[in-house]
């Protein structure tokens, strides 16, 4: 099944479970919570990545711009 | 289906109640083959299921002779007996039926609507049962929950599914829900709230649309694999036979909220009555079934259905036979295993020689 986590659709879920009170968090709860907010994280810069690649290609980069893309991706690619 | 919706509509605005379901259509001698390859179907998958000695095995019996007679009254009435098991194929057919007119207006009443998927690991034969009592459990509590204490006014329908990884033999029972518009994201907090060992990725919610109601209002669980290449059915029927007593005097369909109060239920009428044109002419006659098809006391066939030219293999009763290709997937999985296991086991070498050093 393909998966239906998009950045709005985890927004939501993320704001939902920030809606459960602190004293009903379990560890595992706040495991997946950080999961949704690293996919969040995730999703961002994925986003972030594909604008700059696009300005590139447009010949439209400054040179910090190029900094971050090579940053990003060096990110990306550890992970 | 927004066909159907149109004409109950049509219907309504003329006053008069929508029509019930064996009355949609005059039905005509097609629909007597499909009931007949149905029964035919039924029947090979019930006898296998039979020879197993399941505690079921009287379902399975009435579920073997559901339809054996039928009736023909008044020129084109047909009158049979149903089993209501939820292994024949006839009664899945008329069930899924009766649910989809039973629910698409009250349905299409709440607005927009959102299928949610919630699922757990994959559970071994023996913990399946009680997997399924936990997750009517959990959702009843997380209906309770949002309507009680967050104020939330939910309205849906739930639904239990079972399906099987033949491979591993374990089985994947999981809940498809369609709520009511910006729920869903509550009902994934709520469920991994209560599920420690759920993965995020494995929850998925969507806006409904066509295929989200069929997938909602089709079978518990599917009981055959189609081999297209060979023109084979496969029956699990051990794995068939354990999803069936698992959701046995479960309900897997429900609904809560505002949508309750429609009066559709699970069962099928123990005798029903149907319209058909095209009917050999007979005031009064009885149909008994043999092999492919109904015939009379004079050995006239009543539909003219033709043996569908498939094999039925009834596999899986040790789980030990193998294809090549699950053989191949089985082996990828146990590389996978294997590999993560080491990749974990330097990972501990690695901290415990990194805290020895600092």
């Amino acid at each position: 099944m393909e998966t239906t986590l998009t950045k709005e659709n985890l927004q939501r879920i993320l704001f939902a479970m920030m809606q459960i009170k602190e004293i009903d968090q379990s560890q595992y709860f706040k495991n997946y919570y950080n999961e949704v907010i690293e996919r969040i994280a995730r999703l961002d810069m994925n986003e972030q990545v594909l604008a700059l690649e696009q300005k590139r290609k447009d010949n439209e980069m400054s040179y910090d711009e190029t900094m971050i893309l090579k940053e990003l991706k060096r990110i990306q690619n550890n992970k | 289906m927004l066909q159907v919706i149109e004409n109950i509509e049509k219907v309504k605005s003329r006053g008069k109640k929508p029509p019930p379901l064996d009355t949609l259509a005059q039905l005509g001698t097609d629909s007597l083959k499909k009931k007949a390859t149905s029964k035919w179907f039924t029947q090979k998958l019930t006898k296998e299921l039979l020879e197993i000695g399941s505690p079921l095995s009287k379902q399975y019996k009435r579920a073997y002779y559901c339809n054996q007679t039928l009736i023909q009254h008044d020129k084109n009435k047909i009158t049979s007996k149903y089993c209501n098991s939820r292994a024949c194929n006839l009664c899945n057919r008329i069930r899924t039926a009766k649910m989809m007119n039973g629910y698409i207006l009250p349905l299409k009443e709440l607005g927009d609507l959102q299928f949610v998927t919630l699922t757990e690991p994959n559970v071994k034969e023996s913990e399946l049962e009680e997997c399924v009592r936990n997750q009517i459990k959990k959702i009843s509590n997380i209906i309770e929950v949002l309507r009680k204490r967050r104020g939330i006014n939910v309205s849906g329908i739930r639904k239990l599914e079972c399906t099987i990884n033949i491979v591993f033999n374990t089985y994947h029972p999981h809940v498809h829900l369609l709520v009511n518009k910006n729920c869903a994201p509550e009902f994934i907090s709520e469920w991994l709230k209560r599920t420690p060992n759920a993965k995020l990725v494995a929850q998925h919610y969507k806006d409904a649309d066509q295929n989200s109601l069929n997938e909602l209002f089709k079978y518990t669980t599917k009981q055959y694999e189609i081999e297209t290449e060979n023109k084979t059915l496969e029956i699990n029927v051990r794995s068939l036979d354990v999803i069936l007593r698992a959701y046995n005097n479960k309900r897997t369909f429900q609904t809560f909220g505002e949508i309750r109060k429609i009066k559709v239920n699970e069962e099928v009428e123990e005798l029903e009555s149907q319209e058909y044109t095209d009917l050999p002419d007979y005031h009064y006659m009885e149909w008994e079934w043999k092999n492919k098809d109904w015939y009379n006391k004079y050995k006239e066939p009543l539909s003219n259905n033709i043996e569908p030219n498939i094999e039925i293999k009834a596999r899986n009763k040790t789980y030990m036979k193998w294809t090549e290709k699950e053989k191949g997937i089985r082996q990828k999985e146990i590389d996978r295993n294997n590999k993560k296991n080491k990749e974990n086991e330097l990972l501990k070498e690695y901290q415990s020689i990194k805290i020895k050093y600092k």
